[in-house]
C-alpha cells in the first residue's frame, strides 16, 4: 500500500493529532514473500481507552474477528511500551497490514494471523520504529508543555514582585519587567 | 517608634533594592543566611544560639524559588502596609490575608516559614511588623508606661491598675516605659501563683514586677522581659516548676531559641532561674512526683544542651537525676498557703544577690 498512502488513509479515518507509519523491507516465510506495513496514531479523535485500538489489514481487507489471537495483538502485548514514554491511557490507536501471495491465516476462517515467527519479527520491528517516532513527539509535546507552565508561573509571579517591590520602595511606577519575561522563553532546560 | 521606623525603613529597602534589580534587568534575588540546623550555633559570647556563615540566595530565576520568592516578597509588603496603618495581625491572619491578593499559601506552615524568612531578611522579629501570636501572658506591679498604639498615644497606665495583671498584647509591647519604684522582675510559669503572688502582695514587700509567662513564654513577653532587664537594668528571676520542662522554660528566657537564632533581644542572659530546683524537693522535703520516662529523657537531652553547661544547671540535672523526684511550684501549700511567699521566696532572692 506504502507509506505515504497509509498515513493520508490513517490522518482520513481516525483524524489523529499525530501518525506515524513504516512499510518494512519484503520477507518471506516458508518460501512465501510478504510486506508488513504499521502505523501508530495518538491523540484528536482517537477515543480514549484502558487499552490501544487495533486496526488489522490482510492484503487490503480488515480483519474483524478473534483480535486477541492476532499476531499483531500478541506482538503489541510483548513491547515495554514505557520506553516510548506511552501509557494505556493515551488515545492511541495501531494499524497493521500485512500483504502477501499466501496470508498465513490460521484457521480456515481467515480471520487472524497466526504467528510465525518471520512474520511476529516484522511486526515487532515495524511496531518499534513508529513508536520511536511516537517518542519523539511526545518528548517535544512534553517540553512544550513544560515550557509553557514555566511561562505561566513566571508571569504569574513576576509582576506580582515587580508589584509588591514598587509599593514597598514607594515608587510611581512598576519597573520594566518585560525584558526578563521575554527572556524565560529562550532559557534552557533544567535551570 | 524609633524602633518601628527602622522596621518601615528597612522594608522600604528591601523592596528597593529588589525595584533596582529589575529594574537593571536582573531578575530579582536575595542572600539571607541558612536557617538549615547545620547552620545554627550556641554562641558563648552572646549567651544564645546564632546563625552561622552559612547563606543561602534566592532568586526569582530559579523556577523552584519564585514562589516562595513572590510570597516573601508579599510578606513584607503585607507587612509594610500593617506598620503603616498601624495595624497589627496574627500568623493565621496572615495566612488568610493572603488569599486577598491571589497569593494563596499551600498550608499555615509554609506562610509561617515565609514570615519566618522575612524575620530572616530584615533582622526583626515578626512581632516588630506587628505579627503578633496569641497572648497568654501579663504582667502586674508598679510599672508606669505609655502607649503608643493610635487612640491611645500617650496615655499613661499604671501595671497595678488591674488586680488580674495586663494582658502582654501588642500595645503593652509597643508601649514605653515612663517609670517604676520595681527593682526586679519576676517571672512565674503559672498563673495559680501568679494570683497568689499579686494577692500576698509581692510586688509590694518584693518591690517586684510580676510576669506570668503562662508556661513556655510567648516571644512578645520573651523580649517584654529583655526590655524590663535592658531599658531598667532590673535583674530577673525565673521561678517554674521543678522539672525538666521548668527548667527549659526558664532557660528560653535566659537564653532562647534554637528556632529564634536569627533574632537578637529575645534574651535575657544575665536572668536566673530561681527554682522549684532538684535541690529545693531535698532541701525543703516537698512533696514530689515521679519522674516519667519522657521527664528522664528529656534530662538526657538537656545534660548534653550547650546553653546548660554552667554548674548550677548541671548539678540540678545530676539532682533530679538522682532523686527521681519533680515537684510543682504549688508543693508549697503543703506548709500552708503563704509560705512560698513568706519564707522560700525571701530564701531565693537573697540566694540570688
Amino acid at each position: 500500500m506504502g507509506e505515504e498512502l497509509l498515513q493520508i488513509g490513517i490522518l482520513k479515518e481516525l483524524r489523529p493529532e499525530f501518525v506515524a507509519v513504516c512499510q518494512r523491507e519484503p520477507s518471506s516465510y516458508s518460501g512465501h514473500p510478504f510486506i508488513v506495513e504499521v502505523g501508530i496514531a495518538y491523540g484528536g479523535e482517537i477515543p480514549r481507552k484502558n487499552d490501544f485500538m487495533l486496526y488489522r489489514f490482510a492484503n487490503r481487507i480488515p480483519l474483524l474477528y478473534d483480535e486477541a489471537s492476532d499476531v499483531s495483538w500478541k506482538a503489541i502485548k510483548s513491547i515495554n511500551w514505557r520506553r516510548y514514554k506511552v501509557t494505556s491511557e493515551m488515545p492511541i490507536a495501531i494499524i497493521t497490514h500485512i500483504c502477501s501471495t499466501k496470508v498465513p491465516y490460521k484457521t480456515v476462517g481467515k480471520e487472524f494471523i497466526s504467528d510465525r515467527p518471520e512474520v511476529s519479527r516484522e511486526i515487532l520491528n515495524g511496531l518499534r520504529e513508529a513508536g520511536r517516532q511516537l517518542k519523539r513527539f511526545l518528548s517535544k509535546q512534553e517540553y512544550i508543555e513544560k515550557e509553557r507552565k514555566r511561562l505561566t508561573v513566571f508571569s504569574k509571579y513576576l509582576p506580582k514582585i515587580a508589584q509588591f517591590s514598587t509599593e514597598l520602595a514607594e515608587k510611581e511606577k512598576p519597573p520594566d519587567i518585560e525584558k526578563l519575561l521575554r527572556s524565560v522563553k529562550t532559557l534552557e532546560e533544567g535551570d | 517608634m524609633e524602633r518601628k521606623r527602622e522596621v518601615l525603613t528597612n522594608l522600604r529597602g528591601f523592596g528597593a533594592r529588589l525595584y533596582g534589580q529589575m529594574e537593571e534587568g536582573v531578575f530579582p534575588w536575595i542572600k539571607m543566611p541558612s536557617r538549615s540546623i547545620e547552620n545554627i550555633f550556641y554562641s558563648p559570647e552572646l549567651r544564645q544560639y546564632v546563625l552561622g556563615e552559612k547563606t543561602v540566595r534566592r532568586s526569582a530565576r530559579n523556577i523552584r524559588h519564585i514562589r516562595p520568592f513572590t510570597q516573601l516578597v508579599w510578606a513584607a509588603y503585607f507587612a509594610h502596609e500593617l506598620a503603616r496603618n498601624k495595624k497589627t495581625s496574627t500568623l493565621r491572619d496572615v495566612y488568610y490575608s493572603a488569599q486577598a491578593y491571589d497569593m494563596s499559601f499551600k498550608d499555615q506552615p509554609e506562610s509561617n516559614s515565609i514570615v519566618t524568612d522575612l524575620e530572616t531578611v530584615a533582622g526583626f522579629a515578626r512581632e516588630d511588623f506587628n505579627v503578633f501570636p496569641e497572648e497568654r501572658s501579663a504582667i502586674f506591679g508598679d510599672l508606669t508606661i505609655e502607649y503608643t498604639v493610635p487612640g491611645y498615644e500617650g496615655k499613661q497606665l499604671n501595671l497595678t491598675s488591674h488586680p488580674d495583671g495586663v494582658l502582654i498584647g501588642p500595645a503593652l509591647t509597643s508601649a514605653e516605659f515612663t517609670k517604676t519604684s520595681a527593682d526586679k522582675v519576676i517571672a512565674i510559669e503559672k498563673g495559680g501563683l501568679f494570683t497568689r503572688f499579686i494577692e500576698e502582695e509581692v510586688h509590694k514587700r518584693f518591690n517586684a514586677l510580676l510576669v506570668l509567662t503562662a508556661g513556655q513564654a510567648p516571644r512578645a513577653t520573651r523580649h517584654f522581659i529583655h526590655r524590663l532587664n535592658k531599658e531598667l537594668n532590673l535583674p530577673v528571676h525565673v521561678f517554674t516548676d521543678g522539672d525538666p520542662w521548668g527548667m527549659h522554660i526558664a532557660m528560653v528566657i535566659i537564653s532562647g531559641s534554637a528556632n529564634a537564632a536569627h533574632l537578637r533581644e529575645l534574651t535575657t542572659p544575665d536572668a536566673k532561674w530561681s527554682g522549684v530546683w532538684a535541690t529545693d524537693i531535698v532541701d525543703y522535703k516537698l512533696p514530689s512526683d515521679d519522674l516519667t520516662e519522657v521527664d528522664v529523657k528529656r534530662l538526657y537531652e538537656l545534660q548534653k544542651d550547650s546553653r546548660y553547661e554552667g554548674e548550677l544547671w548541671q548539678r540540678e540535672i545530676k539532682t533530679f537525676l538522682r532523686i527521681k523526684k519533680k515537684a510543682e511550684q504549688e508543693a508549697f501549700s503543703r506548709y500552708g498557703l503563704t509560705y512560698i511567699v513568706d519564707e522560700y521566696l525571701p530564701a531565693k532572692l537573697e540566694a540570688a544577690s
